[in-house]
């Protein structure tokens, strides 16, 4: 008999638990994406609007779609604390906000300005959220991005997804994850940065575009770096893994030449003089002509000198631009600072109370080799005869 | 006793006598100590008494030399030509035109006469008996206290065919028949070894039914072959009719859903495995032989992966464990992913399957028991059925049911792919038993996925391990040669080496003789050889 309470007992273990944390696959609504905007009322309560978006699976597959209905639902809620609001806004959607597959956080450039470190701990402390989301700041409002052209993806939120991860085609945006982000803001000698979005009106079209890169001092956004100085960041830290330099010809500075760079290779030196850190940057570039006007003649080894040297030129400008505007801002998003702590650490006790200024007057040296390394899949140009 | 005990006691049932009669072990000993009378009339009478005059009983009363004799058989099971040509002819007419009277009419009957190649004398009725009932013809002569018994067997068999269960593209096409006569013909066509050894036994208390253990003596380890005539020689039924009656009573553990014993219709398959120092039990009646011990390895081997080159062979044996892995956790995996882990799902598949799922009425675990169910049941219906109705059930049953429960929004899409694939995984393991295992450990997995998730999953996952880790074949471990881990055994477990790499037999059978191939025999050239 003892027997058969121990089997009862431990077998009814399986059915007394009710199927804890369970939830039916349908009864979620799967967030794509989460924005924050200020809300211009200004008062404490309402400081934020959060905005999130929702797809519509059954008008995204073939199966119930058509019908003309939208494949996605935003939803708005204002509020001070991200989570309170985002729960009360489950009071509004029949189905269960589910943000284990949100992809894209939106935060609006003046929410970003007042420093995120309240609205990251939200992300941080909620298991449902991945490392990999992306992080953008709009120029202007989250709102109106989610309900932009997302082109042939259907949903605004996948297609800002999508452009963040093809923007290494272009290596215009400082693309950076949520957790790269978050990282990034605690290390000490370095700042946070993340991409830009915005909406482009195209014959009446909301386009969305994700380019350039806000920059951070410590959580608060203090200014862009432009599409060039952007890829100068991703050479220095060594994200680059792609993107069109226009090189202008060196034998007839009318025509121009385009060199996709293919491969990449930054390398960082510290010297101390006199007590003062000389960051030196060694950066060595590989890229392929994907254009050529009026044509070249590849055939000689001058010319190839020459397009280095023109090539080098330009990579060195982008780097350049891009440290003078860090320079000029006094943010560090290339972790200047972290590199000399790491490498003289004592040095770094001395100068870092006023990094911020000493990032100013940094002096940093750069050095750029190019090589072209193929010239597509021909070396003539088309000459008509 | 306790819980067990309690058990069987329900299942016993009442009556008065219900256990088996010690003194009478066949039906025939009774007659164990009758002797002939030496009167032909007076025996022929008592056998027909015996066994009741059936119509099928034939006794040719005769003269031979002006001595009465009979000839005491069972029509049917008896080549009627063999006993016209070896017995009648020789001893009604032969003797009658070529010779003069013998002096021991006996004596010239058993040594000259009869032209028959197997002939046996016995002294008691049971013995007598028992040989008519299994198709001899038994032949009783005046004033002689022993009868004699001519081999005619003959009777209306199925013919050496394809085996039906067991089909191969390369390789042979013979499979065993019910005679058991046939099955070791089989067998010793294949190994023309003289240790080769067949022990007979006859099992079953009514149907005395021919068991054969079968085994190589200079290959297979003695106390296996020991553990096997032991369990053989304790089954005391009333009949066996297959050998799965044996498999029940032999096997090591009753209540592993697992089998412990392999089944083959396939001679060359049941050669091979006594070639691994294995005990093939063939039983009269069936096509199918029992193989022991087994391990579970053996059960996703197929006589093909032998036959075909090993890369062949190897990649369809990796296709079929990787389909056991299908048909025993995908139906659990979807529901717990479905039920619990959401964000394990890439995002294009989720909303995919979220669309499919909108307007499903169950949860996912009831969906899933509704279309496995719907599943087995329709197999199990395409089995039983004749053959061309079975066609039309799995029309209705997958193309029309399917379709329509689809369209109706009671199943998903989703769903319906994932016990097709089940499904389909399932019938990829080449034995039958061992899918069928693994179907009902399925249920027992969906219940742990849709209670816990990826974590009951898991207790699942490992509960099977402990199961199969635990279990034993003959004294032999049933993970073998995984769990006890062997790493030269692993030339034939997930994959096969070529065969001049498989120099030896698997260590965990105890083979008398391990090595069953020459070293250094791969072809090609090697290194300082001289190229031709």
């Amino acid at each position: 008999m003892k027997k058969v309470l121990a089997a009862l007992l431990i077998i009814g273990q399986i059915f007394f638990t009710g199927c804890w944390s369970r939830m039916e696959l349908e009864d979620l609504a799967i967030v794509q994406g989460i924005g924050v905007d200020e809300n211009k009322k200004g008062l404490k309560k309402d400081r934020y609007l959060f905005s999130v978006q929702v797809v519509n699976p059954s008008a995204l597959t073939s199966k119930g779609g058509g019908g003309g209905e939208k494949p996605y639902v935003i939803r708005l809620i204002s509020g001070e604390l991200f989570f309170t609001s985002l729960r009360e806004l489950n009071m509004e959607t029949a189905l269960r906000l589910y943000y284990a597959h949100n992809r894209v956080i939106l935060i609006s450039e003046e929410v970003a300005r007042d420093g995120l470190k309240n609205l990251l701990d939200f992300f941080e402390r909620n298991p449902q959220f991945r490392r990999d989301n992306y992080v953008l700041i709009v120029k202007g409002k989250a709102v109106d991005v989610w309900d932009g052209f997302p082109g042939l993806v259907k949903v605004p939120a996948i297609a800002i997804y999508d452009l963040a991860q093809k923007s290494y085609l272009t290596a215009e945006a400082g693309i950076i994850e949520l957790g790269d982000f978050i990282e990034l803001m605690e290390e000490e000698g370095v700042d946070p940065y993340a991409p830009g979005v915005k909406i482009l009106l195209k014959k009446g079209r909301k386009d969305i575009r994700v380019f350039q890169t806000a920059l951070f001092k410590k959580d608060k956004f203090v200014g862009w770096l432009d599409e060039k100085q952007s890829r100068g960041l991703l050479i220095v830290t060594n994200k680059v893994k792609g993107g069109i330099t226009e090189v202008t010809n060196p034998f007839n500075p009318e025509d121009k030449l385009s060199v996709e760079l293919e491969k990449s290779k930054a390398k960082w030196e510290l010297k101390v003089v006199e007590n003062k850190p000389i960051i030196r940057l060694k950066v060595e570039t590989e890229g392929i002509i994907t254009e050529v006007q009026n044509g070249l003649d590849f055939s000689k080894k001058e010319t190839f000198q020459k397009l280095n040297r023109e090539y080098a030129k330009s990579v060195r400008r982008d780097i350049l631009e891009f440290i003078n505007k860090t320079r000029e801002i006094g943010a560090d998003p290339a972790g200047f600072g972290r590199f000399i702590y790491r490498e003289n650490p004592g040095l770094w006790q001395e100068i870092k109370d006023d990094w911020e200024e000493e990032i100013k007057n940094l002096s940093i040296e750069v050095k750029v080799q190019a090589k072209i390394v193929r010239t597509g899949m021909t070396a003539a140009s088309i000459k008509p005869q | 006793m306790g819980l067990w005990g309690k058990i069987t006691k329900i299942f016993k049932g009442k009556g008065k006598n219900s256990s088996f009669n010690e003194e009478k072990p066949t039906r025939l000993s009774e007659y164990k100590e009758k002797r002939f009378s030496g009167k032909v009339t007076v025996d022929a009478s008592e056998i027909r008494k015996i066994l009741g005059d059936p119509s099928d009983l034939v006794i040719r009363e005769f003269s031979y030399y002006g001595v009465a004799a009979a000839a005491v058989m069972i029509d049917g099971l008896v080549d009627k030509m063999v006993v016209i040509d070896g017995i009648l002819k020789p001893l009604m007419v032969e003797a009658k035109i070529a010779r003069e009277k013998p002096a021991d009419p006996y004596k010239s009957l058993k040594e000259e006469m009869l032209a028959i190649a197997e002939i046996k004398e016995v002294q008691t009725l049971d013995e007598f008996l028992l040989a008519v009932l299994s198709g001899e013809v038994g032949l009783l002569l005046e004033n002689c206290p022993v009868a004699l018994l001519a081999s005619a067997k003959g009777w209306a068999t199925r013919s050496v065919t394809e085996p039906m269960n067991e089909v191969v593209v390369r390789g042979p096409q013979e499979g065993f028949t019910e005679t058991i006569r046939v099955n070791t013909t089989l067998i010793r066509r294949r190994v023309r070894s003289p240790y080769l050894r067949f022990e007979a036994l006859k099992i079953g208390r009514i149907s005395q039914t021919d068991v054969v253990i079968a085994y190589l003596e200079d290959i297979a380890n003695p106390q296996i072959v020991e553990e096997v005539r032991n369990r053989l020689s304790r089954i005391d039924v009333d009949a066996i009719l297959e050998s799965g009656y044996l498999e029940e009573f032999i096997e090591d553990d009753p209540f592993n859903i697992f089998p412990q014993i392999k089944h083959t219709e396939r001679p060359d398959k049941a050669v091979a495995d006594l070639l691994e120092g294995k005990v093939v039990i063939l039983t009269d009646g069936t096509p199918l032989a029992l193989i022991v011990p087994a391990t579970f390895p053996e059960f996703f081997q197929a006589a093909e992966d032998y036959y075909e080159k090993y890369f062949i062979g190897n990649f369809l044996r990796l296709i079929r464990l990787l389909a056991f892995f299908i048909a025993m956790f995908l139906p659990s995996l979807y529901i717990a992913i479905i039920t619990y882990h959401q964000e394990m799902i890439p995002t294009e598949l989720l909303i995919n399957i979220w669309a499919s799922r909108s307007g499903v009425p169950f949860p996912a675990f009831v969906e899933a028991l509704i279309m496995e169910i719907a599943f087995e049941a329709l197999r199990e219906a395409g089995v039983r059925l004749p053959r061309p109705v079975g066609q039309a059930v799995s029309i209705v049953g997958a193309l029309i049911i399917g379709q329509a429960a689809v369209e109706a929004g009671i199943v998903s899409t989703s769903m319906v792919i994932t016990v097709a694939i089940t499904g389909i995984a399932s019938f990829a393991i080449p034995a039958f038993n061992m899918a069928v295992a693994a179907r009902i450990y399925r249920f027992g997995m969906m219940i742990l996925a849709a209670t816990f998730g990826m974590f009951g999953l898991m207790m699942g996952f490992i509960f099977l391990v402990i199961l199969l880790c635990n279990t034993r074949s003959f004294g032999v471990p049933y993970l073998a040669p995984i769990a006890p881990l062997s790493i030269p055994d692993q030339r034939d477990v997930v994959v096969r080496l070529p065969r001049w790499l498989m120099v030896k037999r698997p260590k965990h059978f105890r083979p008398r003789d391990e090595r069953r191939v020459k070293e250094g025999l791969r072809p090609g050239y090697h290194k300082g050889e001289k190229r031709r």
